[in-house]
């Protein structure tokens, strides 16, 4: 399979665990941002990767949940459990497809089906908010309705902009701006941000720019995505999201009017030669005579400067004249103010206000040090303006109109005056015809300001060429350079560990060989000397050999936490869909198995805890007749004990009833009358792993106990561990699963039948005995014999493998070599040849034709090249 | 390829994609006089684009797609 889905698939699975296990942490915690954010991100990365592969289903529902989460995460929306539910049912939809698609590279055919459903869901969950929210804006915050906040509108060019503002229908028509900010690292996943920019739909206007000055040619990288884009549109907000779906992040979206595009730009000039102008435009204007404004305008324009604000503001005045949507008369009386002042009042004339469409800020705006440093900027333009020398006649108007610039600048900004304190500078002002308190009284707030935050000296920003202006933010915008880490973990595929294991493992076969080569070297070559070297060399070997193994068996140890991560999960679904309260204490997930056993672990936890759930923790209301806490608890718990983990699953429901489980079993023949009566509580309550017990309904009814418990101790057994039940009616219950930390070596003993050597686990073997031939008895035609006054039936190896031949099969030994051995339930003695020495072994399971002969556990090879078979004892016992 | 390198010109057909960047690159660092010829692209990658926006080749021939001519426009240094 391709490296990168491979990856895709490994990372997804990893950021999906982590993210349920964060819907379940804020279930409890629904406030924590910490939590809410990581789990943002982990949508987010799976969203963000998704799009490299052709798995639109996946990345579609991904991308629904991720929306939903913002809104979460911006504090909008709470999330209700059944909310909860829906996410997390698409998450595991998500890791289903991910199974697909690690099978067979693509997704089921009913994927389209299932995210077009999911996606409803989540949706849905958006829309319903939206609809609470009553009325209030719906889209996810990235739209802000300031125009100013665009910077880069006042980039496009004046004919540009008259160009689009023409074409416009009507001037209260909005527009869509796109800020669109690419990843520095964007093209490796595999955009291209100019492709975006010509899909676009209705483009009126874009603009490209550069982050920063291009670097020197030998150091310019063309896969560093230094550009960056702007552009205007007439299309939707929905057309424009869904075109920027995968970048949603990099893109800034702000819907304008286009009146907001209609500002002049240029060098504040002299006043004077436009006083006439002013004056008979007012009066056309109280007039409407539009046509003859419009020639009045052409007039001025043919005198003006053309690099003059006042120029501009003539032009702009034209294309408001000529548009086709009428003429706008607050416009209008603004362009000819702008005129008059220099400066283009924001927004319109206060009587107009009412049926005003141009969003202003309003008092709930936050002030903030942005706004503060707008405020200031606004103040000092004001100053230089009242500094400008001026002619009586515009003289009413300026002062006006820098009023009602005050009123409105400052109260957005932390300067503490009121629109009060201004109207009376201003009535004041007028009054002694001087602008004198105005400007002392900026003065005063632009000192006190300046000397708590120094700002720079500004620059004409129309003088600048866009890419320079960029340098001046250099040092803000540029991150600062990722200081270099050093990767501490590594993620190898699990394939390279087996590959270096079975290495070590043939290393211990290789190594194995020179005791025999010694052994050669003594009696064959009758070298003494060489057979001691040998041994010696072999002694490091060994050593190193060992430690070589130890260190592969570190690496493939994980912690339980692998498979314990997934339960908090199981048990909040499973006590929702049962109605009841269970609180899942986990202890000890920290402690470390080998990888396998670990995973071998998960399916029987699985089946244990349900069982602890559903049959074990009584309904909330039994619980509380009977004095419990409501809230069932169930513990999860895993210990090292030697060289065994331990876990343990314990529950404080109803319990086992072991009277039951006897009667059960006795009706189902698993154990005899005579049984019945002398079976101990303890061995009644192990019966319920026995294979009859098993199906759901019959044993629902014995304690609630038991589904696929034959099927659980099988599953642990065969990952080489144990199981026990200990449980007290209506206190609980608990399991204990015990298994070897690693199953990677095994010590087994040999043994010898027939002339063949055997192996036999070594955790089976409870003793090995020399007993005198007459010390076995036969009790009813079998032999068994009494050791330590136990009475131990015994089988012969030789018969049952049928390795005897005539000759050693009944030859008369003085004593017979028994092998005691626990097959589980019972003990057993193995009669044997020979008892061989005890060896470390790298078990393989036996393959092809040999694979269906269960008799065997598997096979190793041995230092002199044999192959040791390996018994499987709990098999061998059934074949007797 | 859809960028084919002559002697003294590199010509642009089709879809130009992130992979060529690094050649044209290569090509114009060694060959600081060397045109383009731009008739018959239909489209530039970001990454392409950044090279003409860095090093101000001279094109020989403006393309012919309307797009990539707005966005030449808007890049160009002014000659």
């Amino acid at each position: 399979m391709n490296t990168l889905l491979q990856e895709f698939i490994n990372e997804s699975r990893e950021l999906l665990e982590e993210a349920s296990q964060a819907f379940l942490h804020l279930e409890n915690n629904p406030d924590d941002l910490n939590i809410l954010n990581s789990l943002f991100r982990a949508i987010h990365t799976i969203k963000g990767s998704s799009g490299l592969f052709d798995i639109a289903p996946l990345t579609n529902v991904v991308h629904a949940a991720e929306d939903v989460l913002d809104i979460v995460r911006e504090g909008r929306l709470k999330l209700s459990p059944d909310m909860v539910d829906i996410l997390l049912d698409s998450l595991d939809q998500v890791n289903t497809w991910l199974d697909d698609l690690e099978a067979e590279e693509k997704l089921s055919p009913d994927a389209e089906e299932i995210s077009e459903e999911l996606k409803t869901k989540l949706r849905g969950m958006i829309t319903n908010f939206a609809q609470e929210e009553g009325g209030q804006k719906t889209d996810n915050g990235h739209e802000t309705e300031l125009a100013s906040s665009i910077d880069w509108l006042a980039k496009i060019s004046e004919e540009d902009r008259q160009g689009i503002v023409r074409q416009a229908q009507n001037l209260n028509d909005t527009l869509l701006t796109i800020t669109y900010i690419p990843d520095e690292q964007c093209f490796f996943n595999g955009d291209d941000p100019l492709y975006t920019m010509r899909q676009i739909p209705e483009l009126c206007w874009f603009g490209i720019e550069t982050r920063e000055p291009w670097p020197d040619i030998n150091e310019f990288d063309p896969f560093t995505c230094l550009v960056q884009f702007y552009a205007l549109t007439r299309a939707s907000l929905e057309e424009i999201k869904e075109l920027f779906t995968y970048v949603e992040e990099e893109v800034q979206q702000t819907r304008i009017s286009v009146q907001d595009l209609i500002f002049p730009q240029g060098d504040v000039g002299d006043n004077e030669p436009f006083g006439l102008f002013v004056q008979d435009a007012t009066k056309l204007i109280d007039d409407k005579d539009w046509s003859s404004l419009l020639k009045v305008v052409d007039v001025a324009l043919e005198v003006a400067g053309p690099d003059l604000f006042q120029a501009s503001a003539l032009r702009w005045l034209k294309v408001v004249l000529e548009h086709p949507s009428g003429p706008n008369e607050s416009l209008i009386k603004n362009l000819v103010q702008a005129v008059a002042t220099g400066i283009m009042p924001e927004g319109e004339v206060v009587e107009e206000q009412e049926e005003n469409n141009i969003d202003y800020p309003q008092e709930k705006e936050q002030k903030n040090e942005l706004t503060t440093k707008l405020a200031l900027d606004i103040l000092r333009t004001q100053q230089k303006l009242l500094q400008l020398p001026c002619t009586p006649e515009l003289w009413t108007g300026r002062l006006l109109s820098i009023g009602e610039v005050l009123k409105r600048s400052l109260p957005f900004s932390t300067i503490e005056k009121s629109t009060e304190e201004i109207s009376a500078l201003i009535d004041k002002a007028q009054k002694e015809k001087n602008f004198s308190p105005l400007l002392s009284f900026i003065n005063d707030i632009l000192s006190s300001k300046d000397s708590t935050e120094p700002e720079p000296i500004r620059k004409e920003p129309e003088k600048q060429a866009p890419v320079q202006q960029e340098t001046e933010k250099k040092p803000v915008v540029k991150p600062s350079p990722p200081v270099k880490q050093t990767i501490k973990v590594l993620k190898v595929d699990q394939k390279r560990i087996d590959v270096l294991m079975d290495l070590v493992s043939e290393l211990v076969v290789a190594k194995n060989s020179l005791p025999f080569l010694a052994k050669r070297a003594e009696e064959v070559f009758q070298s003494r000397e060489m057979a001691k070297e040998l041994k010696t060399q072999y002694g490091a070997i060994n050593r190193i050999c060992e430690e070589l193994q130890t260190a592969v068996m570190q690496v493939r140890m994980v912690p339980v936490s692998h498979v314990f991560q997934r339960f908090p999960r199981l048990v909040r679904d499973l006590s929702r869909r049962l109605g009841k309260k269970v609180r899942l204490i986990i202890e000890g997930e920290e402690t470390e198995a080998d990888k396998n056993v670990v995973e071998d672990l998960a399916e029987p936890l699985v089946h244990l805890l349900r069982n602890s759930i559903d049959h074990g923790i009584e309904p909330p209301e039994e619980r509380e007749t009977l004095g419990k806490p409501i809230e069932g608890e169930v513990r999860l718990r895993a210990i090292h004990l030697e060289d065994q983990v331990v876990i343990e699953i314990s529950d404080d429901g109803r319990g086992i009833d072991p009277e039951i489980v006897k009667r059960k079993a006795y009706e189902k023949g698993l154990i005899n009358e005579e049984k019945l009566d002398q079976i101990t509580e303890e061995e009644a309550l192990q019966l319920i792993f026995a294979p009859g017990l098993s199906t759901a309904e019959q044993v629902s009814d014995v304690s609630g106990r038991g589904v696929g418990m034959d099927a659980v101790r099988t599953m642990v057994e065969k990952a080489g561990g144990s199981i026990s039940i200990k449980s007290e009616k209506g206190r609980g219950t608990v399991i204990s699963l015990s298994l070897p930390l690693t199953m990677a070596v095994t010590r087994v003993l040999m043994i010898e039948v027939g002339g063949e050597i055997f192996g036999v686990p070594i955790e089976s073997v409870m003793e090995t005995v020399r007993v005198p031939a007459n010390d076995i008895h036969l009790i009813k035609n079998k032999e068994t014999v009494i050791l330590r006054n136990r009475l131990i039936p015994l089988c012969r190896l030789g018969d049952v493998l049928q390795l005897s031949t005539q000759e050693n099969a009944r030859k008369e030994t003085e004593e017979e070599a028994i092998l005691v051995v626990n097959t589980g339930r019972e003990e057993l003695g193995l009669i044997v040849d020979k008892f061989h020495e005890g060896v470390d072994i790298i078990l393989k399971p036996l393959e092809g034709l040999m694979a269906k002969f269960r008799i065997y556990a598997g096979a190793t090879l041995l230092g002199d090249g044999r192959v040791l078979l390996v018994l499987n004892l709990k098999e061998l016992v059934k074949c007797l | 390829m859809p960028i084919k390198i002559t002697e003294d010109t590199a010509i642009f057909s089709d879809i130009c994609t992130v992979e060529e960047a690094e050649p044209l690159l290569d090509w114009l660092k060694e060959h600081p006089a060397g045109k383009l010829d731009l008739k018959q692209a239909q489209h530039i990658h970001t990454a392409i684009l950044q090279v003409l926006m860095a090093l101000q080749p001279e094109i020989a021939s403006p393309p012919e797609d309307e797009f990539l001519q707005t966005v030449l426009a808007k890049v160009r240094h002014k000659a």
